[in-house]
């Protein structure tokens, strides 16, 4: 898996390119270490496949986000990647965006929220 | 004793110069051969300087090295660097003890580290002030630039030949070597630890699963539990709820090793007395979830879970399944899925899963399996729910029959698609009588 990465006005914007699954999930973890990353968008357009260990990564992720007072968007799932979400009733943890900009537009509106 | 070129004449000069040369070349010739009987010399003695040579590859101790290399080079001092490792701190002694402080030359193993060069250094405060002329150069252990090693003289106006730095590069290369044997130790051992802990692991895993199906008059039920090679978290169970109603459950921790095994043992337990105290399936899940949530937050870890009773005076089935795959339900010959309505445990410190209820008749099956079958790769995508049933043939109405063709399906798949992600692989299938 590949992740791209780049952070715009305080919001790291990812990428996952391939399988989000056991054997690559340390490496998104690793990514989002630094306590700086605290909005965060994940662009799953090009991501082929998540198993449970991915969900499980996104999830811990989202925690943490959350906890260092910030938020997570996933964005433009596949369909057999949205079926994943709704089949294991993850659907009811993550807030799903169309694209970059609604994802900044919700974030934004969270931001405004703690302000 | 070397001559003086004092001759006017140039030829002579010329073949002076060349009988000079020769001679270094055979010095350092002789040198090298030294150095090398003097290594040859080292691994001799080496195993008798140590109380048990068994242990020599995992012996971090270097300072009989330094000595040797103070003694070939007749330097009354030795120092050894070793940077910060892991959660190893830095490791700086010299011999005599304490005769030189780190911080006199911080700034020379600097440079030493981040060149890699060799670096003689005047000058060098020595612990009471005195000046000392140094020579440290790096220790490299796998092309990693780990350490410096170096020697020192109390005459600061000396130079280090040649020659006794050639002798200090090649300890240097001991040093190293013997590093990069206790590195290899060290990994070693702790492959061979993860080799237990993964075999612990799966003692663990097969300890919870059930040994035999329930034997109950107007049921049959046949299951599987297949652990990856590299051990999951999948489990599954079923406890009587009184003489008339019967629960099954099965769970699955994402991960992987001993922390998904342990995970798997105790949400077992816990999901098997909620049951066992005649909780029904909803609540049992909830009850589990609070009590994990914690836990699994802290540890980053989440779980899958279904429980379902199976009312045996009317064929009842009430389903939870939080974050499961779905279950299949064959009524009448027709295919009904039913899917989590909330996510897997661990993630909301409260769930609230709202149960399923529908009723099976003579002839009805019932198919609950773990994503180590639906997320088995085809040339179409994943196999999912529908490609598991696909796989059972519609005749089929005796669960063994049923768990049967869905392994073999399974196998194939795993056999024609290369690099297929091994899962655990749970499989239960009760078939109404």
């Amino acid at each position: 898996m590949e992740i791209l990465q780049e952070v715009n006005d305080g919001v790291t914007q990812l990428r996952l390119n391939g399988r989000l699954d056991a054997q690559h999930s340390a490496k998104l973890k690793m990514a989002l270490q630094d306590e700086s990353h605290r909005w965060i968008t994940v662009d799953l357009a090009d991501t082929t496949f998540i198993d449970s260990m991915g969900l499980a990564t996104l999830v811990s992720t989202l925690k943490t986000a959350r906890q260092r007072g910030g938020d997570l968007i996933l964005m433009r799932p596949s369909t057999s990647v949205k079926t994943i979400f709704d089949l294991t009733a993850m659907d009811k943890v993550f807030r799903f965006a169309p694209n970059i900009f609604v994802a900044t537009q919700m974030i934004d509106a969270v931001r405004h929220q703690k302000t | 004793m070397m001559n003086t070129l004092s001759s006017d004449n140039p030829n002579e000069l010329k073949a002076r110069i060349g009988e000079q040369q020769q001679q270094i070349a055979a010095l350092e010739h002789d040198l090298e051969e030294m150095t090398a009987s003097l290594m040859q010399a080292w691994d001799q003695l080496v195993p008798f300087l140590q109380e048990n040579p068994a242990e020599n590859e995992k012996n971090t101790d270097l300072v009989p090295l330094l000595e040797t290399a103070m003694v070939a080079v007749e330097a009354p001092f030795g120092a050894l660097y070793l940077a910060p490792l892991g959660e190893r701190a830095a490791t700086w002694f010299t011999l005599p003890g304490n005769v030189l402080g780190l911080a006199a030359v911080s700034s020379i193993l600097e440079t030493v580290m981040r060149d890699g060069s060799t670096i003689s250094a005047r000058d060098v405060a020595l612990w009471n002030g005195r000046p000392s002329l140094w020579l440290f150069t790096p220790i490299k252990v796998g092309g990693v630039i780990v350490g410096a090693f170096g020697v020192g003289q109390d005459h600061p106006t000396h130079e280090f030949t040649s020659a006794q730095a050639k002798i200090i590069a090649r300890m240097t290369e001991r040093a190293a070597g013997r590093l990069e044997g206790v590195a290899l130790a060290k990994s070693q051992a702790r492959e061979q630890a993860l080799s237990q802990e993964l075999q612990i692991a799966g003692v663990i895993q097969r300890s919870i699963q059930p040994l035999s199906e329930p034997a109950v008059e107007s049921l049959r039920v046949a299951a599987d539990w297949r652990p990856a090679e590299d051990v999951g978290g999948d489990a599954w169970g079923w406890v009587k709820q009184g003489d008339d109603k019967i629960a099954f459950f099965m769970l699955d921790v994402a991960g992987k090793g001993l922390p998904a095994a342990l995970a798997a043992v105790s949400l077992h337990t816990a999901l098997k007395m909620a049951l066992h105290l005649g909780m029904p399936p909803a609540k049992a899940l909830a009850i589990v979830n609070e009590e994990v949530y914690d836990v699994y937050t802290a540890a980053g870890i989440l779980a899958t879970a279904i429980a379902f009773t199976i009312d045996l005076t009317d064929c009842t089935i009430q389903i939870a399944n939080a974050g499961h795959t779905p279950v299949q339900i064959r009524v009448n010959g027709v295919w009904h899925q039913v899917n989590a309505s909330v996510p897997p445990l661990g993630i909301f410190a409260q769930i609230d899963p709202i149960p399923h209820t529908t009723k099976v008749a003579k002839g009805d099956l019932m198919l609950v399996y773990s994503d180590g079958f639906s997320e088995l790769e085809t040339p179409n995508g994943l196999w999912g729910g529908q490609g598991i049933i696909d796989a059972i043939p519609p005749t089929f109405v005796d669960p063994y029959s049923v768990v049967g063709a869905i392994l073999a399906a399974a196998e194939l798949l795993m056999e024609s698609t290369p690099l297929q992600h091994a899962d655990d692989q749970t499989i239960l299938c009760i078939a109404v009588q």
